[in-house]
């Protein structure tokens, strides 16, 4: 429960006016330790200590469909989302009438991979571009950990690809019941259950581990509403 | 009215790229990054300002001059920042619309990005495009040059490259002997056409005319330099096959582009035509189209090598549009 209590704050902070306008809002949430993550703040497991630095990644081709068909695409066909900018991680949308599933893919499709510069979201000052091999970083979460043997206990992972056989985009659909507020569940408890800090520490390159961590994902990110 | 409308027909984008009537259509999607002179204008000055290194020293030109077809002669190796010195040798650029990968290797699958590989390689540039765009957004200079052409001074990511790529794109080399050949406007002599013969018979299946590569990957036989233990494109794509593989380089501009192959280890034609007879195709995994020996007689290696160069264009390497722009000089 402690998961959701700013965001039902916010909720009713905008609930009035949002439902005039019928405007909503889909929110990526991190958690950890099954609250919502903080970065910079350091938790402790035991003897063991944990931190995240960075948590930044794309969404893209977002949508709601009502019994397999699309009642409501995104304006924007990518967003990046960077939990040091909250705002990022709040994005508006025009209430559909009736929606019952919630669709979009985590990381950037091949076609844009291969179609040269973009701006906005996708600009290449944003840092999920790599510069020495073609292909956005689809998903970047630094930190430090005690069990890394890494230079200053940190962990880094980048995961991007978009070739086969290391295509690292990824497909989620949950769902999502016809209201203003939607919520989407990072469970980084789950994720950080099958990846060995000690040993898998640093995954900056389209490869095997990036494809595995790809599929890591998909699987814990939830909705937030009871199945 | 009709004389307006032709004149305004003629003095924009196709002037700035057109295709030659010999070379196929272009790979590069002009449709979205669609030329115009002072974007062109943007990118040239930003090819030659050194304002993209960390150290303010090293602009793009350093390694891809004008007068040697944009590559570094002379030189095996490409230069960088604090006297660094790279692991391959730079490549020419010219006909960049064609090709759909870049670098050596093929790390690279656009034009537009592929400025940011030796703007952040610690080797070269050792910069970030992030603060290559706040320099910018500091000079009236570029603020003004930006204004002009978006209507807002802001330096962007996408800007940046986007104008590289359309100074880049309007380097086009088809103006050499070969080319007023192949348009009817002038003859080979018997032992170029010699030469030609030769070519088409060894060398045309991976240096493919027009452009004289397919752009392809290949394996030609060359061992990794024990030193620099470059494997070429299986480091991108982590697949044992492509251990030595590495992207084939147009023929053209020859003269101007010394040494040759990914690390410069050859000085001249003649060691790259001796690597190819001397190579044994029994005991050296190769390319399929180096499986059949290739037998020259010295006679033919002189013919060849005349042939080869009738792809200088010495209209491309010293046309003024394309050398350093002397506003930038002043910039500051």
């Amino acid at each position: 429960m402690p998961l959701f209590r700013r965001s039902i704050i916010v909720f009713s902070l905008f609930a009035a006016p949002l439902s005039i306008h019928g405007q909503g809002v889909l929110e990526f949430i991190p958690s950890y330790q099954g609250r919502e993550l903080l970065l910079d703040s350091t938790y402790h497991l035991g003897n063991d200590s944990m931190r995240f630095e960075q948590l930044r990644f794309y969404v893209s081709g977002i949508h709601f469909t009502k019994e397999g068909k699309t009642v409501y695409q995104f304006p924007k066909k990518h967003y990046l989302l960077d939990y040091s900018d909250q705002n990022s991680t709040r994005i508006p949308f025009d209430v559909p009438m009736y929606f019952d599933s919630l669709h979009f893919q985590l990381g950037i499709d091949s076609l844009t991979n291969v179609s040269g510069a973009f701006g906005e979201d996708l600009d290449p000052t944003n840092g999920m571009y790599w510069t020495w091999q073609s292909g956005y970083i689809n998903f970047k979460l630094e930190g430090s950990c005690s069990e890394s043997p890494a230079r200053n206990n940190q962990f880094q992972f980048h995961i991007g690809g978009y070739q086969y056989p290391y295509n690292t985009l990824r497909s989620i659909s949950l769902k999502a019941s016809g209201r203003e507020r939607q919520q989407v569940v990072l469970d980084l408890d789950r994720l950080f259950q099958e990846i060995e800090l000690s040993s898998e520490y640093k995954v900056m390159s389209p490869n095997q581990a990036a494809v595995r961590l790809a599929d890591l994902l998909q699987k814990s990110i939830v909705s937030s509403e009871k199945k | 009215m009709g004389v307006l409308c032709l004149l305004a027909f003629r003095s924009s984008d196709l002037i700035l790229f057109q295709r030659p009537e010999h070379f196929p259509a272009p790979v590069y999607n002009f449709e979205h990054n669609q030329l115009n002179q002072a974007e062109v204008e943007l990118g040239r000055y930003l090819f030659y300002d050194p304002l993209l290194s960390a150290d303010g020293q090293i602009s793009c030109a350093s390694c891809h001059s004008p007068y040697n077809a944009f590559a570094h002669t002379d030189h095996d190796l490409s230069h960088g920042i604090n006297d660094e010195i790279g692991s391959r040798n730079a490549p020419a650029l010219f006909n960049l619309a064609w090709q759909s990968s870049f670098m050596w290797d093929g790390a690279i699958n656009h034009l537009d990005m592929q400025a940011l590989a030796p703007i952040s390689h610690p080797k070269e540039m050792g910069e970030d495009i992030r603060n290559v765009v706040d320099k910018l957004n500091r000079e009236r200079f570029y603020k003004e040059l930006f204004y002009g052409i978006y209507k807002d001074s802001l330096a962007t990511g996408e800007r940046v490259l986007k104008a590289l790529s359309q100074f880049q794109l309007t380097l086009v080399s088809a103006d050499s002997k070969y080319d007023r050949v192949k348009l009817g406007m002038d003859t080979f002599s018997l032992q170029e056409e010699n030469g030609y013969r030769l070519f088409l018979k060894n060398c045309n299946s991976c240096h493919a005319e027009p452009l004289f590569s397919n752009y392809q990957f290949k394996k030609n036989g060359l061992k990794a330099d024990s030193v620099l233990k470059d494997y070429g494109r299986m480091m991108i794509t982590q697949n044992s096959a492509d251990s030595l593989v590495f992207k084939t380089p147009s023929l053209r501009n020859l003269s101007y582009t010394y040494p040759y192959m990914h690390d410069g280890r050859f000085k001249n034609l003649y060691e790259v035509l001796n690597h190819y007879t001397s190579l044994s195709v029994k005991e050296t995994k190769l390319s399929e189209e180096l499986k059949q020996k290739i037998v020259l007689t010295n006679h033919e290696k002189t013919d060849l090598v005349t042939f080869l160069l009738t792809l200088n264009d010495r209209n491309f390497v010293f046309n003024p549009l394309n050398k350093y722009p002397n506003k930038l000089r002043n910039k500051n």
